[in-house]
């Protein structure tokens, strides 16, 4: 006789893991004669397959309780183990009569019992009073828990109930997907700018075309509200020249003639006055006076159109150092027909990506409603 | 042998000879999928269609660069899965939540959250340096679970393993990311007027790899150690 440690490493099942063998319902698989459940022990006679009892409610699969590789049954089973008359055997090894139930519930890894069950599996979990053992769950006294398997007292994971359609998940997911879209924009726009920036002044210094009479039609307009813009909403800010700004942006406090918006970090600045010329030579006279006193470099400016292409305009990007931090900026100067309209945009270095969209949509619909036709 | 139903159904064995599919009609999940991909989709046609009329030559691009990097890694995802590949209508789900749902939301989350960020801090140098570490790692990633987890609910029975679930979170990430990466060569090229610096994107993500890391997630990291 071989090892019985080693005869039982043999016949192991190679995956633990694998799951159990499919039940089959009671009427048509009548118990099958007892498989030897013991490796490496003489196993007792087999009886004569008992016809399965009559339960009152199904039985579950019967496994057994993890078994020690091939430890006979004296060594694991002491004679006062609460062992119910016709117990699933509880080590690999010990010799064992067939048993129709087991109380203890499957787990993977687990050895699955050998004899075929003869009920059908109530489902996972459900305790069974088929014979009102009261068997103990856990393993036997004495009984090694196998390492490749968990213990038999840990339960299946429960399975979804069959009528689930998961309404619970989808509902929770679409109220945390709501909540925080919007309630990032809600909090956002209940939480005020940071104490007052101050007038913006970056347009007294831009002079107007002498002789240039833009819009004398046109009357003054209010300076516009400090607060959060809405979007899409048509400003006038002077001199027939009519924006819409993007969602995001607050309104800010400026110097007469300027009208200035803030997102995060970014200042955009509305400059609108009276230009006949050409909008190159505005963007280089604004460029020039921004510039002075300060540390920045612009690349050459590139002309192109504004207001959906029909406003000739042209812009140039520079970076610099305004009070010890670096910045990015964009100069966009439109003219046409005697109105001209300078567009600064500045924010820390980098910043400017975060509202490159914003720009777009601000110079392609800015309307020049006056001029001189 | 195809477990019976009842016995194990759900959790507790792969069954990798059952197949189901993305349309269950019955599932309210799938119906919040859609709605939500639906709304999100028109915002996404918009962009697309605002870059391609401003800048179309570098839209097409980006597309152009991006089609070899990603062929590649979708195929490497695919076929990761020996045993089962997963079904092409979750897949293909998967990706158009990442890029179509989650960019939006996320693009319509992350803004707000930054200037909020300003507002609290009044620190425009703070704010330029981590607002988008603060924020971009969870709204961004927990918008690409949101995918993950209806999917799980819409098309339980096809999720097996955990590689399962690593295929579709991956295929939500790469949706994600080439969305993402289209924004970002676009605005590239708007800002400098040359295409020098989307081959440096490019590059930089073929480089990090970011299958379901994007660049939000190294951004956060990268301002977490900032020595590295």
């Amino acid at each position: 006789m071989t090892d019985p440690s080693l005869e039982g490493q043999e016949s192991a099942p190679a995956n633990p893991a694998a799951p159990a063998p499919t039940p089959e319902p009671a009427a048509t698989s009548a118990p099958e004669p007892a498989a030897p459940a013991a490796w490496g022990t003489p196993a007792a006679p087999a009886p004569a397959a008992p016809a399965p009892a009559p339960a009152p409610v199904p039985a579950p699969v019967p496994v057994p309780a993890p078994a020690t590789w091939g430890a006979p049954a004296a060594l694991t089973a002491p004679p006062s183990a609460p062992a119910a008359p016709a117990a699933a055997p509880a080590t690999w090894g010990a010799a064992a009569s067939p048993a129709p139930v087991s109380p203890a519930p499957s787990a993977w890894g687990a050895p699955a019992a050998a004899p075929a069950p003869a009920a059908p599996a109530p489902g996972w979990g459900a305790p069974t009073a088929a014979a009102g053992w009261g068997a103990p769950a856990g393993p036997m006294p004495g009984t090694v828990v196998a390492a490749w398997g968990p213990p038999a007292t840990q339960p299946m994971p429960m399975p979804k109930p069959p009528g689930s359609t998961g309404m619970r998940t989808t509902i929770l997911c679409a109220v945390i997907m709501i909540g925080v879209v919007f309630g990032a924009n809600i909090v956002n726009a209940a939480v005020p700018m940071p104490g007052d920036p101050g007038p913006i002044s970056m347009g007294p210094a831009v002079p107007a075309e002498p002789g240039a009479s833009a819009n004398p039609n046109q009357p003054p307009v209010s300076p516009v509200n400090p607060g959060p813009v809405t979007p899409g909403e048509g400003l006038a800010i002077g001199s027939g020249v009519v924006i819409y700004p993007t969602g995001g942006w607050t309104a800010v406090p400026a110097d007469a003639g300027v009208t200035a918006f803030q997102k995060a970090s970014v200042t955009l600045v509305f400059i609108p006055l009276a230009w006949n010329g050409a909008p190159e030579e505005l963007l280089v006279k604004y460029r020039d006076l921004f510039f002075q006193g300060g540390k920045f470099q612009s690349n050459d400016p590139t002309s192109g159109t504004i207001g959906g292409g029909v406003i000739p305009a042209a812009s140039v990007g520079y970076a610099g150092n305004i009070d010890g931090t670096q910045v990015d900026g964009a100069i966009v100067v439109g003219a046409k027909n005697g109105t001209g309209l300078v567009i600064n945009i500045l924010g820390p270095q980098g910043s400017l990506t975060n509202v490159t969209d914003d720009l777009n949509k601000v110079l392609g619909t800015v309307e020049f409603t006056g001029g001189q036709g | 042998m195809i477990a019976q139903q009842g016995a194990f159904d759900g959790a507790t064995a792969p069954r990798w000879g059952y197949e189901t599919s993305f349309w269950q009609f019955r599932r309210p999940a799938f119906w919040l999928f859609v709605i939500t991909l639906v709304i999100t989709g028109l915002d996404f046609l918009a962009q697309q269609m605002q870059m391609i009329s401003v800048v179309p030559g570098a839209w097409l691009t980006t597309v152009i660069l991006l089609v070899p990097y990603a062929v590649p890694v979708v195929a490497i995802i695919y076929f990761l899965d020996l045993y089962e590949h997963e079904p092409i209508s979750i897949l293909a789900a998967a990706v158009l939540w990442g890029g179509i749902a989650a960019t939006t939301l996320a693009m319509y989350t992350n803004t707000p959250l930054m200037e909020l960020i300003f507002k609290v801090t009044g620190d425009p140098t703070f704010t330029q340096n981590w607002s988008a570490a603060l924020t971009a790692p969870f709204v961004e990633e927990g918008f690409k679970a949101m995918g993950v987890i209806l999917l799980v609910a819409i098309a339980r029975p096809e999720l097996d393993d955990l590689l399962d679930g690593f295929v579709w979170g991956a295929m939500v990430g790469i949706g994600f990311l080439l969305v993402e990466d289209v924004l970002y060569f676009v605005r590239a090229f708007a800002e400098t007027g040359t295409y020098d610096t989307l081959f440096g994107i490019a590059m930089d993500d073929v480089a990090l790899g970011a299958l379901a890391y994007d660049r939000a997630r190294e951004r956060g990291v990268g301002q977490a150690v900032p020595f590295s």
